[in-house]
């Protein structure tokens, strides 16, 4: 009897801390759309409650003015690029590490990994002048090229984990068909992998389509710009127009959050797994 | 078996295209950044061979590069402090079957895959001194004394930036963390029940040293990830005022692309790859154990 | 094999670079076959969509494509001021800096020129010289490098105090004449309940002006030229003295509340709103603050400059020049670029920059006074009785020096002690020469 109202007390702490937080998580965004239909005036005035001209102004702002739809798109196309190459590259690689037997197999593994502790910022410098050299600065394939090479290191380390666990048999049953090498991997390795690869997928595209640094170093024509190069130049060039940037952050975030609730399992998933399998 | 395994061709095809742009862009690049951060230059001229000289004058000579090393060693140790228990809380609770876990999980990850830059603009307005949740809050609740330009004030700048480096990435730890504990044997619990061990001593003697290695890992990322931190920075103070957010990503990116000092601003990341490099080394030497048995 | 492979691909990759890093030679290409073909030009200026300078400047550019004897189509560029420098930056390195440019003076432009990234138009000016003697003496000492002039400046700037005519009228306030006037006027209105000044920190060269402008009262012309030749250190006794009176004006409330987190344009919103009494600011300000879509003030304000504390330098003021336009070196037809900042400092653009815009003239224009705003009449007659201009540090020193003086400024004004600032600033300035 006594524990069990222990436990009780326990449960509603519990509780506590986790709607406090949950709380701490949503209302930011809550407070956003709700201040996204005002006025500037209506903002200083009165930052807590609705409007009650509700008004959707300064969502045609962000999008005529701001330019957050050719943002999002460069963004997607460029997270797509990465995710397509990245993906398919590194998994040949972590098959062929994991699996395949070769002498420097190791070594390369090594050496891929040994990538995961260099941050942007050592090459940054050298990747520009590199870029400069062969005149794709300013387009989208200096970012590709720069985000698909440092999406190697974390995908291999995932992927090859999990390849390496795959059972003996199905490889050795399928060269006794007589199933190719190519064949093989793409038919049967990669499906029977997909939960993994899913992963690395998602891990991709985050990292690509959140990542600020590079593109705002390679890309520096308006059009060409990255959702968070965009906001970023909004937040210079708009700096009064609160409102207008409130409702410029909400479409920024408003796609990611529905993807998410979509695949929230999966993303977990991804962007845990490489921890928890290390 | 062997044979189609051990093809030299199949191998070369499989690997290759993934290590040429490896090597080409993310190694060469390192190498090439070591070269140039021996040089003084605009990449405009020819720069001038200068040794280790740019790597001397980091240390003694510019007292806001060791400001923006100390802020960085400030944000290591306040995410450290900041993620790892209120992640290992957050995940212990929800690990002990509760009603509605899944969506605190769902909401509370949430916020680590909005990008950087949104984050850093939503949490610019929460901090506004004048339409600011947070102000209005503090007055709510009587506390209006401590109201203040948060991001403007040098004192409180860095620390309001991690409470959103908090925020956004608590969610993140604690999945991590939570995920290793499902990986624990229900048994050990059922055994440990049975012996009449209280959840703290279970917590204590079972969760804690079975996921002790996923904590050691999650301790490196954020680690890492903190000396890695740029875009909040760059959209919520730009590293001021004066300085006192300044960390080494930004100082870099303002000696490279501002003030044009490539070979000084090569020389910054090397030392963020040294960093990075040593707290991993670091880390491993701290939570060095042995292998765990389930 | 693989080593070997990689061993050549890095090598040939890490040649390439440093190649790219040593800069390909420029290549500027002749003018002549520009009259026939369509000669393309691009231009890239620093304004943000609502700048009230940008509409001029499409005039100007709509004008220089209706027609001109290159034949020469001209697009603009506009970035906003951060991306701007970056995208130039970036450009100078991969030589491909548009053919005309907007560019700051002096420590800005300098490292381009050096490395001989800049046309000189200084050329084309000794050739045309109805165009150079258009030009008011001393204009172009900003953009000259080793006696050869790299750009050509089309506005005058200076820091002025603005003020509200009618706050001042309804309280009996009058222009102050002397330092000690000047802070009772503030200390007056701060006792009436209105803000004296508005001014926004955390961009760190606002406070930083404002600092240099109590110091030009203090120590007159020799401070800024000693630091130039290095007589004079960064922890001057007249440094020191501006940072104090500048915290105690601090401290007895004289700017707005919040200032220190402010961003620049909402103190300016503040002023046009009619909330300050006061805003120091260079006068490019005018052009938002005469725009009845901005401002509610449009016919209520004047400027003046702040009284010296030492009144022998009355008139020495903060300024410089703007809207300078440079030419790219590889620019295939610097003529025809050439062409178009002739026109873009024409008589007709300097008056309709002075009239619609406020900005002043670098040209020796007959000014019709009528047709100017009360407050470009008032920064006028300051510029014509300026005395000395202390150009803005940080584009006199640039990034290092230069940026370090604004971002103690900054925080001095936070409360910080100016001396101990200042001391930093000359270590900072002393070891800073050796980076």
């Amino acid at each position: 009897m006594k524990t069990k109202s222990i436990d009780r007390i326990f449960l509603v702490l519990k509780y506590l801390v986790l709607c406090s937080f949950t709380a701490l998580c949503l209302y930011p965004i809550l407070w956003l759309v709700i201040n996204s239909f005002k006025t500037n005036q209506e903002l200083f005035a009165d930052p807590w409650g609705l409007s009650p001209n509700f008004s959707v102004r300064n969502y045609i702002d962000a999008f005529v003015e701001g330019n957050i739809g050719t943002y999002f798109f460069n963004s997607a196309f460029i997270a797509v690029c990465v995710l397509a190459v990245g993906v398919t590259l590194s998994s040949m690689a972590s098959y062929a590490i994991s699996r395949m037997k070769w002498k420097l197999s190791k070594v390369t593994l090594n050496v891929f990994l040994l990538g995961m502790m260099v941050p942007t910022y050592a090459i940054v410098i050298p990747l520009f002048s590199t870029f400069n050299f062969l005149q794709i600065l300013n387009t989208h394939l200096a970012v590709i090229i720069a985000q698909v090479a440092g999406c190697f290191p974390m995908a291999i380390f995932i992927l090859t984990g999990f390849f390496s666990i795959i059972p003996k048999d199905i490889e050795e049953a399928a060269i006794m068909d007589g199933c190719g090498m190519l064949r093989m991997f793409f038919r049967i390795i990669m499906p029977i992998s997909k939960s993994s690869i899913v992963t690395v997928a998602v891990i991709t595209f985050l990292a690509t389509w959140n990542d600020l640094l590079l593109p705002q170093i390679f890309l520096s024509d308006q059009p060409k710009m990255t959702l968070p190069v965009g906001l970023m130049a909004c937040q210079g060039q708009y700096t009064t127009n609160f409102v207008g940037m409130i409702a410029a952050v909400l479409v920024t975030i408003i796609p990611t959050v529905i993807i998410y609730i979509f695949l929230h399992k999966n993303i977990m998933e991804g962007m845990v797994a490489g921890a928890v399998k290390g | 078996m062997n044979k189609v395994m051990g093809n030299k061709k199949y191998i070369a095809l499989f690997v290759l295209p993934a290590f040429l742009i490896y090597l080409c862009f993310l190694l060469v690049p390192i190498i090439y950044n070591i070269v140039i951060s021996m040089y003084s230059t605009n990449l405009m001229s020819p720069g001038t061979f200068v040794g280790f000289r740019n790597y001397v004058n980091l240390f003694t000579q510019d007292s806001t590069f060791v400001q923006a090393l100390g802020n960085n060693v400030l944000m290591v140790i306040g995410s450290l402090i900041a993620h790892m228990p209120l992640a290992l809380l957050f995940a212990n609770i929800l690990f002990n079957k509760i009603k509605g876990g899944s969506f605190f999980q769902t909401v509370f990850f949430l916020p680590c895959v909005i990008c950087g830059v949104a984050i850093g603009l939503m949490w610019t307005f929460m901090y506004n001194s004048q339409f600011g949740l947070v102000n209005k809050l503090l007055s709510l609740i009587g506390l209006g004394r401590f109201s203040q330009d948060w991001l403007a004030n040098p004192n409180t700048a860095i620390f309001a930036i991690i409470v959103v480096v908090m925020w956004q990435y608590v969610g993140y730890h604690m999945i991590i963390q939570l995920a290793a504990m499902k990986n624990i044997p229900r048994s050990l619990y059922e055994a440990a029940a049975i012996d009449g061990a209280s959840k703290w001593r279970q917590f204590c003697s079972i969760t804690l040293p079975l996921i002790k290695n996923v904590l050691r890992i999650d301790a490196v990322l954020i680690i890492t990830g903190s000396l890695k931190y740029y875009d909040l920075i760059a959209v919520m103070t730009g590293g001021g005022p004066n300085h006192a957010t300044e960390l080494l990503s930004t100082y870099m990116y303002y000696q490279g692309f501002r003030t044009l000092k490539y070979g000084y601003s090569a020389a910054i990341g090397m030392i963020l790859l040294i960093l990075c490099v040593l707290s991993l080394v670091l880390s491993n030497m701290v939570f060095k154990s042995e292998d765990v048995q389930y | 094999m693989k080593r070997i492979l990689a061993m050549v691909l890095s090598a040939l990759l890490l040649a390439s670079s440093l190649a790219g890093c040593g800069g390909a030679s420029s290549t500027s290409g002749s003018g002549t076959q520009a009259s026939s073909t369509p000669v393309n030009l691009t231009m890239m200026f620093d304004a943000t969509a609502t700048d009230p300078t940008l509409s001029v400047l499409n005039e100007v550019v709509k004008d220089f494509n209706a027609s001109n004897k290159f034949n020469a189509k001209l697009t603009l560029q506009t970035y906003e001021n951060e991306q701007y420098k970056t995208k130039l930056t970036t450009l100078m390195a991969s030589n491909s800096v548009p053919d005309i440019f907007f560019t700051w003076e002096l420590d800005y432009l300098k490292p381009f020129v050096d490395s001989g990234k800049v046309y000189e138009i200084g050329k084309l000016l000794d050739q045309d010289t109805e165009w150079k003697s258009s030009f008011q003496s001393g204009v172009f000492d900003p953009v000259t490098y080793n006696n050869k002039i790299y750009a050509v400046p089309h506005a005058k700037s200076i820091c002025v105090m603005f003020y509200n005519k009618k706050i001042f009228k309804d309280n009996n306030l009058t222009i102050p004449t002397t330092y000690t006037d000047f802070l009772k006027l503030c200390q007056t209105l701060k006792n009436k309940g209105i803000t004296p000044i508005a001014l926004a920190a955390p961009d760190a060269w606002v406070p930083a002006q404002f600092v240099q402008q109590i110091t030009d009262g203090i120590g007159g012309m020799k401070i800024y030229n000693g630091l130039l030749d290095g007589t004079v250190k960064w922890n001057n006794s007249a440094h020191i003295e501006a940072g104090t009176e500048v915290q105690s004006m601090v401290k007895k409330g004289f700017f707005q509340d919040g200032f220190l987190g402010m961003k620049s344009a909402n103190s300016t919103q503040l002023f046009m709103d009619g909330k300050t009494a006061m805003y120091f600011m260079g006068c490019w300000d005018i052009a938002s603050i005469t725009d009845k879509s901005l401002s509610s003030i449009v016919n209520n304000v004047g400027a003046f400059t702040v009284p010296a504390k030492d009144s022998k330098n009355n008139n020495i003021l903060v300024g410089s020049i703007d809207l300078s336009l440079a030419i790219s070196a590889n620019s295939k037809n610097p003529e025809a670029a050439a062409a178009f900042i002739k026109l873009f400092g024409s008589e007709k653009y300097q008056e309709e920059f002075l009239y619609k815009t406020g900005h002043l003239p670098t040209t020796k224009i007959n000014i019709d006074k009528s047709k100017v705003s009360s407050v470009t009449a008032d920064v006028l007659s300051i510029s014509e009785k300026a005395e000395g201009l202390t150009p803005w540090l940080d584009r006199a020193f640039g990034a290092g020096e230069g940026v370090e003086f604004n971002n103690k400024c900054q925080a001095i004004f936070g409360g910080k002690d100016p001396t101990e600032e200042f001391n930093a600033l000359q270590k900072f300035a002393e070891t800073n020469s050796s980076k």
